[in-house]
């Protein structure tokens, strides 16, 4: 999974997780019988896993091949109106349409302007403009950039890569321990630090 | 990209071992089947002696090939051969000509099913 730069199973295009599973069946056949060589499952293994490689290679450049491998992307809710056709076609019915919209906290269907039924079966909602919420942008409110908190120090441990580039050196992590009260990082359970210098401290739990 | 063309790499590297492995079991087979063929001959001759011994020579090439038939030929057709090859012995032992033409074919038939399968055919991909 990790070769096909994916993370999670639900990140799986039909045809990926299909390779999984075979894959994983291939290598437990000569695993459970010592009458097949492990030759046989590593070479079916190996070519079905390069062939998965070789055509998402070729999917990543051609359009239509990706169109025909992995499918294309669908309105369940176009303009805010349901399309049947396409819930039909996708064996998608209303019951999982509203619970899938549940799970993104949307309840009210007259409120979805799009939802698209993703290649990966995720859906993607977005709201009609009026029931999106406002951004400090449409606002005209200033806002402060804060950057990226970094975490500095994990379960005691100094995390000494995101220390540098956090821009900040361990005079300044001494300085920040003793102004939280602990006197070695061990005594901390999470630190992190952003751009604008706010730093979230937790100190660590003591055992009984 | 880079993952793209080692993968391509790898499966070219794949087809031309798999041709390589082809032409080894097709070399293997064919000389233990002249072997066979030659021992068969000198049976039907009524030269018993002469025929367990020229089989044993075929099961020697056999069994000293065992690194290479146990890492790619599955184990139950190993020992398929390998059975048969002791039954057209011992029927030599007992001079049963007869008997003995039935186990040569049984033995030729193992032995040629073994190299089938790995050609490149219609019938041993589907």
């Amino acid at each position: 999974m990790r070769l096909m730069g994916k993370r999670q199973l639900g990140q799986l295009e039909p045809s990926e997780l299909v390779v999984s599973v075979l894959i994983a069946d291939l290598g437990a056949h000569p695993l459970q019988d010592i009458g097949i060589p492990m030759l046989n499952g590593l070479v079916a293994i190996v070519t079905i896993f390069c062939l998965e490689l070789v055509l998402s290679g070729i999917a990543l450049r051609s359009a239509p091949l990706r169109a025909l491998l992995w499918g294309k992307p669908c309105f369940l809710i176009e303009k805010g109106v349901i399309n049947q056709k396409e819930m039909r076609r996708n064996r998608f019915s209303l019951d999982e349409l509203t619970e899938e919209l549940r799970r993104q906290s949307v309840t009210d269907l007259s409120t979805v302007e799009y939802a698209v039924l993703e290649t990966d079966g995720t859906l993607n909602v977005l709201l009609a403009p009026a029931f999106q919420p406002v951004t400090a942008g449409q606002m005209n409110a200033a806002v402060t950039e804060k950057g990226y908190p970094i975490i500095v120090i994990d379960d005691g441990h100094i995390l000494q890569d995101n220390l540098r580039k956090s821009g900040r050196d361990l005079n300044w992590l001494h300085k920040q321990l003793k102004k939280h009260g602990a006197k070695i990082p061990e005594e901390v359970f999470l630190l992190m630090v952003d751009d604008s210098d706010q730093v979230y401290y937790t100190a660590k739990e003591k055992r009984p | 990209m880079k993952k793209t063309i080692a993968a391509a790499l790898i499966l070219l590297l794949m087809f031309v071992g798999s041709l390589y492995n082809i032409h080894y079991l097709d070399n293997l087979t064919g000389e233990i089947t002249a072997h066979i063929q030659h021992s068969r001959q000198l049976c039907e001759a009524g030269s018993f002696d002469e025929a367990q011994s020229s089989l044993q020579k075929a099961l020697d090439i056999w069994l000293n090939a065992h690194r290479y038939t146990h890492v790619f030929i599955r184990h139950s057709e190993i020992d398929a051969v390998t059975d048969a090859f002791y039954d057209v012995l011992q029927e030599l032992g007992h001079d049963e000509a007869d008997t003995a033409a039935g186990s040569y074919d049984m033995l030729l038939y193992h032995l040629n099913s073994i190299a089938d399968m790995e050609r490149i055919r219609l019938e041993s991909i589907l």
